[in-house]
């Protein structure tokens, strides 16, 4: 609430620190807001611009929760979804940060059998069967994604399936969802995404993706949302460590 | 000339929210073909007096019903099916009802995510403004019946008032002119154009000299034009000074049709009120839209469980299955049927079970961006600028001032500072402070009523509807490309296919599967339709 400096009212402004809605749901440790956008176990949805966090490492969700609040990203004026963030971002405490990070590392999705329309009903809605030729063009490209990925992204971001690296602030990009991975790489090569000179490791990524053409820009996104990395193995893979802020010699932090 | 305004994106190319004349050709072609297939349930939604909706009386009869989310269309159906001995669980995630339907006066929390508020205006009846839903449109006898037979008292809502203003940069050397007198002054300029074509028109089609008499006789009326066939003024854009007891001294008219289309509002705003939705006369419940949502609430028998936030929902054929969670925990709920108004763009955001093409279809819908800033004044200094309610009209982003309908004469008032309707206007004032927004909103405010706009400004509020948690937009659109508009195209296909419900037992009501998206009248149609399908598919056969 806003008040005139020289308000005639006569009645009491509202604390501007008082909690309401949302903040008051963060301060007792109730993360529902953060859930209607990422999807309510974390899984992302992309109607709403938002992805999956569930294959997210702690080390990460803080630096870039981080980067909200700092302004190093989300602030350029063409990142709509960034701008959403950062305003939640600000409004989120130390003690929400560690809180919402841990929930994301206990979550844990249910997996349900998929609702079959039985007989003629099922008919009208329409059928989407892969073909032999898509699956095959698919293959192809899964293949040369990952040569890409060797060339360009193994480096910092470590082998695919595992935990990215924390030295060079790179978070492990195998089973990102394909569009979010394509608009993030959109957004660097626009300079949406790394814009900020204290930003290093973004505006590194920006020099990458200025170099990244369309074609293998798509074999990376098939090579990388592949159900292989997807969310389905991820109870298979080791259990991510949930690590304590405060260790880093990141400027950043 | 600001692009939002410009020829290019007049309605037709671009589908604005709460502002298109029905388009019915292509839409009525598809409802023929999808009710073919049996898509869409072959009623059609029909006022509550009339809704044949049967009791459950055999013993296999659906009995158990799940509500979920408690905007009005959600409200209807838990109503109308608790009247006839259902057993109706309204689950609503938020700790307030009736969703998208808000009205704040003092105390109210705006929970908008990023920027969480609570009103602060004075604690008085006519000092509320409504958030969301503010206009009740003669013509939406859905909403008008339930006020009649839950006696809302109603008052007249002015949406259209010439009197108010007209202000754009470069128009008018930037100073507010009167919309009668820019009413007056194009028809004045148009009727002397349409005069010199008369000649022309006489070839192309035969009108006897009778016609022709008679057809400049009304081209000189509707222009109110001299003998001459010349637009030099007129009363109808009033007066100056005088006019009771010294003669009136009219306004000057502008120097010509060029002026008058220099300013953005000749393009859309100057019709707005001839739009289907938007015509006088309209209504409003005294004291706040949500009266509606309050009575509804009085009359359920069951309260809706708020701060429920549903997480799952498993359709198989002989039943729903819900997850929810809530501050006790998480915990499972088994319906015979289930209805969901919760926003389209958040539903694959939750774990569910829906074929694959359902899915598709709801990862095509976007929340829909709006955003109102709402303003508490001093003094109504706009009666004694001979303004009663209505609507002023700028090229800003903030676009609107509306003059309160309820309270006249009386101390202080609210105002709409500003409504925004362009999609990237609306990305630009969400990512503004509260503060910033209402900076704009007074500027704006400023330009049209210079000097004291400001002075009386005491405190406001502002909402986003598309960061508004958990609805993240008013309503749910089918945009072609989401990144340059959120509402779109009218997808009349998808939203059959979507109103059909799964294995028939969860159905998706709201506005945003009708024809009129941003109406609280097209969430009880489809309300409406979901319940006669209901009743025709499982109330009918059931003993
Ligand atoms: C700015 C604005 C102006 C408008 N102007 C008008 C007007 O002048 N006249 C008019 O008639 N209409 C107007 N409308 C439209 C009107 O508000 C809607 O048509 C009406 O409120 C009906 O909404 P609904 O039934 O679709 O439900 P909504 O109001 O959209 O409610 C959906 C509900 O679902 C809940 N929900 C979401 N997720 C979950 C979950 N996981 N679990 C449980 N619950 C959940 C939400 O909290 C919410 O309460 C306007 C709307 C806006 C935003």
């Amino acid at each position: 609430m806003v008040r005139a400096d020289h308000g005639t009212s006569g009645t009491k402004p509202a604390p501007e620190q008082e909690l309401v809605g949302q903040t008051k749901a963060l301060a007792r440790g109730d993360y529902t807001s953060c859930r209607v956008c990422h999807g309510v176990f974390y899984q992302g949805n992309q109607g709403v611009d938002a992805p999956a966090l569930t294959r997210l490492p702690a080390w990460y969700v803080r630096h870039q929760l981080m980067g909200w609040q700092k302004g190093w990203r989300g602030q350029h004026a063409e990142d709509i979804p960034g701008h959403v963030m950062s305003a939640i971002a600000k409004l989120m405490t130390s003690d929400a940060i560690e809180g919402v990070i841990q929930e994301i590392q206990r979550i844990d999705r249910p997996t349900l059998t998929p609702a079959k329309e039985a007989g003629a009903q099922a008919q009208q809605f329409l059928v989407e069967k892969g073909t032999r030729a898509g699956d095959l063009d698919k293959q192809l490209l899964v293949k040369k994604g990952e040569v890409v990925y060797k060339e360009r992204c193994l480096m910092c971001h470590g082998p695919v399936g595992g935990e990215g690296r924390e030295a060079m602030k790179a978070p492990p990009i195998g089973g990102m969802e394909a569009w979010y991975f394509k608009e993030q790489m959109m957004k660097f090569a626009r300079g949406v995404r790394g814009y900020h000179p204290i930003d290093a490791y973004g505006q590194q990524m920006v020099s990458v993706a200025r170099t990244l053409d369309e074609d293998s820009l798509n074999e990376l996104s098939t090579y990388l949302s592949h159900p292989l990395w997807g969310p389905t193995l991820e109870k298979d893979r080791p259990k991510k460590r949930v690590t304590k802020p405060g260790n880093s010699k990141d400027p950043l932090n | 000339m600001n692009s939002r305004w410009s020829p290019h994106l007049s309605p037709g190319t671009r589908r604005w929210l709460l502002l298109r004349a029905g388009i019915a050709g292509g839409s009525a072609i598809v409802y023929g073909l999808a009710s073919q297939l049996g898509w869409v349930p072959e009623v059609s939604a029909q006022p509550s007096s009339s809704l044949k909706l049967s009791s459950p009386s055999g013993p296999t009869c659906p009995r158990k019903i799940v509500v979920i989310g408690a905007g009005l269309s959600g409200l209807v159906v838990a109503y109308e099916l608790e009247q006839r001995g259902y057993e109706v669980t309204v689950l609503e995630a938020s700790d307030r009802v009736g969703g998208r339907n808000l009205t704040a006066r003092r105390g109210s929390v705006i929970d908008e995510l990023g920027s969480p508020q609570r009103c602060a205006f004075d604690d008085k009846p006519h000092l509320y403004f409504n958030c969301g839903p503010a206009r009740i449109p003669g013509t939406h006898q859905r909403v008008l019946q339930y006020c009649r037979a839950f006696r809302i008292p109603l008052e007249t809502f002015i949406n259209d008032n010439p009197n108010a203003y007209v202000q754009s940069e470069g128009f008018n050397n930037g100073e507010p002119m009167r919309r009668r007198q820019y009413l007056a002054d194009t028809k004045g300029f148009l009727a002397e154009l349409a005069f010199k074509g008369l000649g022309q028109s006489r070839l192309e089609e035969p009108l006897s000299e009778e016609d022709h008499h008679r057809l400049k006789a009304f081209v000189q009326q509707y222009g109110d034009l001299d003998a001459n066939m010349r637009y030099r003024g007129t009363d109808r854009a009033g007066f100056i000074r005088g006019g009771v007891v010294q003669p009136g001294v009219r306004n000057h008219p502008s120097a010509g049709i060029r002026e008058l289309i220099n300013t953005p509002y000749g393009y859309f705003p100057m019709h707005f009120s001839e739009t289907e939705s938007q015509f006088p006369a309209m209504m409003q419940p005294v004291g706040g839209m949500d009266r509606i949502i309050d009575a509804f609430v009085a009359r359920l028998k069951r309260p809706v469980r708020t701060g429920t936030v549903v997480r799952g929902i498993q359709v198989a054929a002989d039943g729903v299955q819900i997850q929810m969670v809530n501050k006790q925990g998480s915990a499972q709920l088994q319906a015979d049927i289930c209805f969901s108004c919760m926003p389209g763009h958040l539903v694959n955001g939750l774990e569910h079970n829906f074929p694959e093409t359902y899915r598709k279809l709801l990862g095509a819908m976007r929340g829909v961006k709006l955003s109102k800033v709402g303003l508490q004044m001093g003094q109504r200094f706009w009666e004694n600028d001979n303004i009663y309610g209505g609507i002023s009209w700028s090229d800003r982003d903030l676009l609107q001032i509306w003059y309160p309908s309820q309270g006249t004469h009386g101390e202080k008032g609210i105002l709409l500072g500003g409504y925004v309707f362009d999609h990237h206007a609306n990305e630009r004032v969400a990512n503004m402070s509260v503060t910033k927004r209402i900076e704009h909103a007074l500027d704006m405010g400023e330009a049209i009523h210079p000097g004291r706009y400001r002075r009386h400004f005491e405190v406001g509020l502002s909402v986003a509807w598309h960061r508004y948690n958990h609805l993240l937009g008013c309503g749910s659109g089918f945009p072609e490309d989401p990144k340059e508009g959120s509402f779109g195209v009218e997808a009349a296909e998808e939203k059959f296919q979507l109103r059909r419900p799964i294995l028939g037992r969860y159905y998706m009501i709201g506005d945003q599967v009708s024809f009129l998206h941003g109406w609280q009248e097209g969430a009880i149609g489809t309300a409406h339709e979901a319940l006669s399908h209901f009743q025709n598919h499982q109330v009918k056969s059931c003993a």
